[in-house]
């Protein structure tokens, strides 16, 4: 017989309990996410394919 | 640090956090009791006004004590070089330090070390790219003059609630926080 396998969800904790712990206030927890939405678009983006700089210029001609 | 701990869905805790006081010994006692891991890192022992600080190695007998008296708490070592701890404290010979070699990359794959565990599938990548981000944060709160310094209890405070934003907005929490048990 197989052994029972059970699925456990680790507790990750949350912004909010990280807020909560450390004492966060309203306006403090909305200012800490709205520059971490801003600094999220900017990195998380796929870099372009196309290849920059010299070696490329070479390969083309 | 932080990133490496948000990325592995812990809290990350400080000693920032215990306010200069008579107490403060017992209360940061306490603060290592309420965790189940402690991490000291010994490189970071520097001085101060021409004066090196202790408190790091103390904090690091602290929960030694604390891991020898009570089964549960586990207590991590990190240091910049390897076998420099034989001579720095050699009443630890036989604990094996993560040694990170005075990079972030080197913290991160120390907490992928101690932390990975079944089911929780995360590679170095990701935790570079919450470690990226976050430094992104700080460097900007710092810019706009919201800190006095990293180190102080408010600053540490937002870090790690950023980090555990950045760490759900990344999708490390959903669906890769699973183990089988």
């Amino acid at each position: 017989m197989g052994k029972a396998a059970t699925t456990i969800k680790t507790p990750f904790p949350s912004f909010a309990e990280a807020a909560d712990k450390y004492g966060l206030s309203a306006s403090d927890r909305l200012d800490v996410q709205r520059a971490v939405d801003q600094i999220l678009p900017k990195t998380s983006g796929h870099r372009s394919r196309k290849v920059h700089g010299r070696g490329a210029r070479a390969k083309k001609k | 640090l932080i990133a490496g701990l948000a990325a592995h869905g812990l809290l990350p805790r400080s000693v920032l956090e215990v306010p200069a006081s008579t107490d403060r010994l017992r209360r940061i006692l306490r603060l290592m009791r309420q965790c189940r891991y402690s991490i000291h890192d010994l490189s970071r022992v520097e001085r101060s006004g021409g004066v090196p600080r202790f408190n790091m190695p103390f904090e690091a007998g602290l929960a030694t004590a604390l891991s020898l008296l009570q089964g549960r708490h586990q207590r991590f070592l990190l240091e910049a070089k390897r076998f420099r701890l034989e001579r720095s404290l050699s009443d630890l010979n036989g604990t094996d330090p993560y040694v990170h070699g005075g990079s972030a990359e080197g913290v991160l794959r120390a907490t992928m070390s101690l932390f990975t565990r079944p089911g929780l599938k995360l590679t170095i990548r990701d935790l570079s790219g919450v470690y990226k981000r976050l430094r992104l944060y700080a460097r900007r709160e710092m810019r706009r003059g919201q800190w006095d310094g990293l180190y102080s209890p408010d600053a540490f405070g937002r870090l790690v609630a950023a980090a555990m934003a950045i760490v759900a907005q990344m999708g490390l929490s959903r669906g890769r926080g699973r183990r089988r048990g």
